[in-house]
């Protein structure tokens, strides 16, 4: 295998020459996402850099208490995203979700880390951050559908909840056919997307690894890995995100609350 | 059989009484039903009852034990609801049933005291009319076999036959105590107590 080739600074500059097209595109149909779309490519270049500059000191540092600090924090990142963007208020939903993500990760880690791939260090930087990211990452766009799908369906199709619960169902029986539709709904694409890899989409994390130097054989086999990991990962946080949400998201009485869902859109 | 006691009952809209000071007594087996124009409460004193609103003032008792977060779950083992507005988003009656953890053949007696055909529960709710949909849910309610109804406008979209046939299948079971709310006189004078408000 061929060392990876390195993009200079000014390759990179030129790769922004790109987005002239798309940018061109929304001038012509007047989509009015210019703005915004170059607001988020300037977030990402600064995000990107700075975690380019915080990941090389974490990496040469590897130290287990730094690695776990640094997935805190994107824990944190992505919880509060996620409430946001599926408008949930924070104040009953941070804990459950944070307590959701917290155990996937550690479950995942601990299994895929530890037995998997069989690391003699856990928390080993170029290991543990890496694939706590992709979890992550993945878990949050996952629970944003499915959380919001869920509380949406609960406060806007609330007849369907109260009909079953008045008649004689328990909180967790009048839930179900709207955690069956939020699961759906957020687990279908991810299953779709599962069932075609390596036919029309190839994996960034096999993409990476054979850029890198590694073999297609050593990068299929994490890929698959990996996938297990994250469709394992999304689902543990999802189901318990809507578990332990909801403890907080109902009163004594099995009412909904009408602040679990925050009105200023 | 269960006797249903309101205390002092008030709800209150922001700076808006919608009722205060309401007290009543549904007795074992007894029927009764509120009346009143639109705007004055009444769906929102069967939510009371039913659990799925807070009033502002008072409590609920059935057979003189207070209805609260302890007792909410074992009480609605008792109940039968029939909301109002009864859009559910589920496909059909036979859904319905699989959500209520029963039997849809259950309902087949009743369905057919209400003059539908069996078969109707198992055409998607939007196929049927707004009548067959109440009879329907109606008729699955009452395969739960429970002591104590509440009804919300139960005859609103049935035709004077349908809705003599409703009642009847009613007030055939001295031992329901049934609380409803209803726009209709011939419905009213059936009751035993009038609640206006």
């Amino acid at each position: 295998m061929n060392a990876i080739q390195d993009i200079s600074i000014l390759n990179l500059c030129l790769s922004f020459i790109a987005l002239t097209i798309p940018i061109a595109g929304f001038w012509y149909f007047r989509v009015g996402l210019t703005k915004a779309t170059l607001i988020a490519v300037a977030r990402m270049v600064i995000q990107l850099s700075a975690v380019a500059l915080y990941l090389e000191y974490i990496f040469e540092k590897n130290n287990p208490y730094l690695n776990s600090a640094w997935v805190v924090v994107m824990i944190l990142v992505g919880v509060f995203t996620t409430l946001k963007r599926s408008n949930l208020n924070p104040k009953m939903l941070a804990l459950p979700l944070i307590i959701s993500a917290v155990t996937s990760i550690v479950v995942i880690d601990a299994f895929f880390l530890g037995v998997i791939i069989n690391l003699p260090y856990v928390f080993e930087s170029q290991y543990f951050i890496p694939i706590s990211g992709m979890i992550l990452g993945n878990a949050m766009n996952h629970n944003i559908v499915g959380l919001n799908a869920y509380f949406e369906g609960l406060t806007t199709n609330q007849n369907l909840y109260y009909f079953l619960l008045i008649n004689g169902s328990s909180k967790k029986q009048a839930v179900n056919p709207f955690i069956v539709r939020a699961l759906r709904k957020a687990l279908n694409p991810m299953i779709a997307n599962t069932s075609v890899m390596g036919l029309i989409s190839l994996p960034g994390m096999m993409t990476g690894q054979i850029l890198g130097g590694s073999s297609p054989a050593t990068a299929i086999r994490y890929q698959i890995m990996i996938m297990l990991a994250i469709f394992t990962g999304c689902s543990i946080n999802l189901m318990l995100s809507i578990i332990l949400g909801n403890k907080t998201a109902f009163d004594r009485m099995d009412r909904i609350s009408s602040l679990v869902i925050r009105k200023n859109r | 059989m269960f006797e249903i006691e309101v205390n002092n009952l008030a709800k209150y809209f922001d700076e808006r009484i919608i009722f205060e000071n309401l007290n009543f007594v549904a007795q074992k087996g007894q029927k009764v039903t509120i009346t009143g124009a639109s705007g004055k409460g009444k769906t929102t004193l069967l939510r009371i009852l039913a659990g799925i609103a807070a009033p502002d003032k008072g409590s609920i008792t059935f057979n003189n034990q207070i209805f609260n977060g302890q007792t909410a779950r074992a009480l609605r083992q008792q109940i039968a609801y029939l909301p109002q507005g009864i859009d559910l988003m589920v496909n059909n009656g036979v859904e319905l049933a699989q959500l209520l953890h029963i039997d849809y053949k259950l309902s087949i007696p009743y369905l057919e005291k209400l003059l539908l055909q069996p078969s109707i529960i198992e055409q998607p709710f939007a196929a049927v009319s707004g009548g067959e949909k109440q009879r329907i849910l109606v008729s699955l309610i009452l395969s739960l076999q429970r002591p104590i109804l509440l009804l919300d406008e139960p005859t609103s979209a049935l035709d004077k036959n349908s809705a003599e046939k409703l009642m009847n299948l009613i007030w055939s079971n001295p031992k329901i105590t049934m609380v409803s709310t209803s726009h209709n006189p011939e419905w009213e004078k059936r009751c035993e107590q009038v609640i206006r408000l």
